[in-house]
């Protein structure tokens, strides 16, 4: 376990410019500092990363990945298409001028310009500003949650690629260790000192060891294909991977209740639906109030004849709500707020859920990495010495031996494992609060270095 | 290894034994019939021994008793009866430097303390129990009224913790005896609980001999690395003892040339056990049913001892030299060793010890050629086996490593014995009287 800060040090700087959107997005500011807050803490006097390493850092490569990759880019071209759109419902309709020119017998001309323009939009101007705003809010939410979301899945999946590989790496030993006592068991029973059945059982054990390391071949190809892709880089391009290593988010969470209230307050996905469910309710007040109001037109004329002086006046069209009262449309607004109630209530008790299901792995599996760390790492050491304690004196056989090494690197694999289960929990539960990371300092990374 | 029992035992204080070797550590206040004596100090040192005793030559009072690496019981005479205590308790016993357990014993040690006593005497045995459970004792071999024959449930009621219980019959025999527990007898003895119960014939010049040896033969259940014995296993044993000592701690037999020598062995492990002594051909004179007739006797040199049987052999010792005395079941002259572990001998583990080193770092290929380089490893201090494990081979000798272990022993006969008869140290070859060799 090496001292390390881990994904510290660069997040002030990704918060300042990681989540770079397209030139000329409206309110990229605003959506960066909603992301920016829910990132992981700037760690102060944090080391920061080797400018120069051979190998990107996770920081840096996450960095690049929330800039270019074509996940954030689509983030952000999703957004500019709401955020136009919004825009555009807030325009006044234009109005309408209009011309006619009449002709009669007698060389009796009449010519007419008229100009209308709707006048619900007039009217209802400060209506729509307060629907376009909250639209807009609710377009930016939207956005950052995305955002965090790419950023979380794009660290879970570092983590396992990461963990795949080093999983690799234990289960190659577990393989050579596997072989080398068939291999062994040969030289045996070459001696005739072992029959041909314990020869088989050892190259059986042998053959079950490689296809398992294949297996982990196949993790790992699979791991870092999801990891590219997320980063955006294609499969050829292995300088994009960073580097090997697990960080251990190894700190207890807070209690539920404090979580759940930090998770209603941070959720973005949750704001934007309370944002929608205001907008919704302000559109059911305005139909209820306005049902019947629905189409009125001014209008301004001058019209010119022959022989005759200009004409100029104005007028209003109603509607008159004779067929249609606007009964249905009242009815529309209170279903759709209605809609919007329902899914707040249930996007709420789901949060609830979530953080208490994420928070109870969070604690499982830290008693798994703890029990790892604390006892079965140091039981399988320990188990390897004192066999090779026993082989020595001839108390016990060079195949039991053999199987204590090979054991030893299976108890490191799943410790890797469970760190990584840990880390990816630990990030799960921070994306159920409305983060992208946990807000924990890391000062301890799993990698190639500590293995047995 | 050198064999030394002045060099095994100084720690251990030797002397403090020496007045309950004295024969008849009689009590002359005690005058009257009681039922509540003092008992004897409770837990002795288990290497208590008695100072090396002189020698002292054949006599119509017969040598005393030389209990390897153990001691007899004193006794006080009350009313004219031989009054002897044996305490049931657990002790720290030590089968060689560096192994010791949690055993079971009596008065401190294991095997308990020898009771000697005389064909007719009247004896009375107190016996406390300090166990955590209930005990008893048998008089293996010896007549007596059934009540007092110690058969717990059967002949008495068991003597349970705390209990004082008396034991009191007139010994109508002579011979070579054991006592043991009849109660819970498979976790009492596997726990070291026995002793030796020698009963000399009332005219002593019939059996006299210079040097009297005795022990009993075990087996221990004592896995490596662990500090109890283990009652459940039957025959698969760890540890074969002389008077619960492992060679290279177990006692020398150590006499002059041409004296009379008597050992007595008694069994009571699992296993029978062929005894060899090597350098002479002795006569078995006797054993649990006493001193057999002359004509009886036999000529050997290997004498099997059968599970809960006794033996004597005498000879005079009239060759000088480091004789061998050993079970002549080999592996019963090992110590700690692991059994249907796969066999390395003739297999080539060389070519393949780069990778088992990268794989093992501290991997010692060993046993292509034999194991007796584990005697070199193990006694160079190259390898550490477990704790509280003797390696399976040890003892370094004048020539070389002994490669012995278990019930192995030496029988040292010398012409002068300058320190009486303790450790003399290695036997000086006189020229001409040892192999050599040709190529």
């Amino acid at each position: 376990m090496n001292q390390h800060m881990g994904w510290a040090p660069a997040l002030l700087a990704l918060a300042i410019t990681g989540c770079a959107a397209p030139p000329g997005v409206r309110h990229e500011a605003d959506i960066q500092a909603l992301v920016a807050e829910r990132q992981a803490p700037a760690s102060t006097g944090a080391a920061s990363t080797p400018a120069a390493a051979p190998t990107p850092s996770i920081e840096s490569a996450l960095r690049d990945a929330l800039a270019t990759s074509p996940a954030a880019r689509a983030i952000w071209a999703r957004y500019g298409i709401t955020e136009a759109e919004v825009r555009e419902s807030l325009r006044l309709q234009n109005p309408s001028l209009g011309f006619l020119r009449l002709s009669a017998d007698g060389g009796i001309r009449e010519t007419t310009y008229s100009l209308s323009q709707p006048l619900l939009d007039l009217l209802f101007t400060g209506y729509r500003r307060r629907q376009g705003e909250l639209a807009a809010q609710q377009a930016m939410q939207r956005c950052a949650a995305e955002l965090l979301g790419l950023e979380a899945d794009i660290r879970i999946a570092f983590i396992g690629h990461a963990a795949a590989v080093l999983a690799q790496r234990a289960g190659q030993r577990e393989r050579e260790a596997a072989e080398l006592s068939a291999q062994l068991a040969a030289r045996f029973h070459a001696a005739g000192n072992i029959s041909e059945l314990q020869l088989r059982r050892e190259q059986a054990a042998a053959s079950e060891a490689a296809l398992l390391a294949l297996q982990r071949d196949v993790d790992v190809a699979q791991e870092r294909g999801h990891l590219l892709s997320l980063l955006g880089h294609s499969g050829s391009d292995s300088s994009a991977l960073p580097e090997i290593a697990v960080p251990l988010f190894d700190a207890e969470p807070a209690s539920l209740a404090e979580l759940q209230q930090r998770a209603a307050v941070q959720r973005l996905d949750l704001a934007a639906l309370r944002a929608e469910r205001d907008l919704r309710a302000t559109q059911a007040r305005h139909t209820r109030r306005w049902s019947w109001f629905r189409g009125a037109t001014l209008e301004a004329e001058r019209e010119t004849a022959t022989g005759e002086s200009a004409r100029t006046g104005g007028g209003v069209a109603l509607e008159l709500p004779l067929f249609d009262s606007g009964a249905n449309r009242r009815r529309g607004a209170a279903a759709r707020l209605q809609l919007r109630e329902a899914q707040l209530q249930g996007l709420t008790t789901h949060i609830t859920n979530e953080v208490e299901a994420r928070r109870a792995e969070v604690q499982a599996r830290r008693e798994a990495v703890s029990m790892h760390a604390s006892t079965l790492i140091e039981q399988r050491e320990r188990i390897v010495l004192l066999t090779q304690q026993r082989a020595d004196f001839m108390l016990v056989g060079s195949f039991e031996l053999i199987a204590a090494r090979q054991q030893q690197f299976a108890a490191w694999r799943t410790w890797i494992e469970s760190v990584a289960q840990l880390a990816r929990a630990q990030i799960r539960l921070a994306q159920a609060m409305g983060r992208a990371a946990p807000d924990i300092t890391i000062t301890e990374m799993l990698d190639l270095e500590d293995l047995p | 290894m050198k064999i030394s029992r002045r060099n095994l035992l100084a720690a251990a204080g030797g002397a403090t034994f020496a007045a309950g070797m004295a024969r008849g550590a009689e009590d002359p206040h005690a005058h009257h019939h009681h039922t509540a004596p003092a008992e004897p100090a409770a837990a002795t040192p288990a290497h208590t021994h008695a100072a090396p005793t002189p020698a002292a030559p054949a006599s119509a009072q017969g040598a005393r008793i030389t209990t390897l690496n153990g001691r007899s019981l004193p006794f006080r005479r009350v009313n004219g009866v031989k009054e002897f205590h044996l305490v049931a308790e657990e002790i720290e016993h030590e089968f060689a430097p560096g192994t010791k357990i949690k055993a079971w014993g009596y008065n401190g040690i294991t095997p308990g303390p020898t009771i000697e006593a005389v064909e007719g005497d009247r004896v009375r045995i107190l016996v406390t129990n300090r166990l955590p459970e209930h005990t008893s004792i048998h008089w293996h071999g010896i007549l007596l009224p059934c009540g007092m024959d110690g058969v717990g449930g059967l002949t008495q009621p068991h003597i349970k913790p705390g209990e004082t219980w008396a034991y009191e019959f007139t010994l109508r025999q002579h011979g070579t005896h054991m006592y043991h527990p009849h109660a819970d007898e498979v976790v009492q003895l596997a726990s070291g609980m026995m002793g030796l119960f020698i009963i000399h014939p009332r005219d002593r010049a019939q059996d006299a001999v210079d040097r009297d040896f005795a022990f009993l033969l075990h087996n221990w259940a004592v896995h490596p690395g662990t500090y109890r014995p283990d009652p459940s296993v039957m025959t698969d044993f760890d540890l074969w003892t002389f008077n619960s000592k492992l060679f290279p701690a177990i006692d020398p037999l150590v006499v002059r040339t041409g004296q009379r020598v008597r050992i007595r062995v008694g069994n009571l492990s699992m296993h029978d056990h062929p005894i060899h002594l090597h350098g002479f051909r002795f006569q078995v004179t006797g054993g649990d049913g006493g001193r057999w007739p002359r004509a009886q006797w036999r000529s050997e040199v290997t004498e099997s001892v059968a599970v809960g049987q006794t033996r004597d052999i005498e000879f005079v010792a009239d060759v000088p030299g480091d004789w061998a005395l050993h079970c002549h079941k080999s592996h019963h002259t090992m110590n700690a060793m692991g059994h249907g572990i796969p066999n390395p001998i003739g297999v080539d583990q060389a070519s393949l010890g780069e990778r088992l080193s990268a794989l093992l770092p501290g991997y010692h290929p060993m046993g292509q050629g034999g194991m007796a380089e584990h005697a070199e490893h193990s006694g160079m201090g190259h390898m550490h086996g477990p704790e509280n494990t003797i390696p399976m081979m040890v003892g370094h000798g004048p020539f070389g490593n002994v490669e012995m272990g278990g019930m192995f022993t030496v029988l040292k006969v010398r012409d002068r014995l300058p320190d009486g008869y303790a450790d003399p140290g290695w036997y000086e070859h006189p020229r001409g009287t040892q192999a050599w060799r040709v190529e």
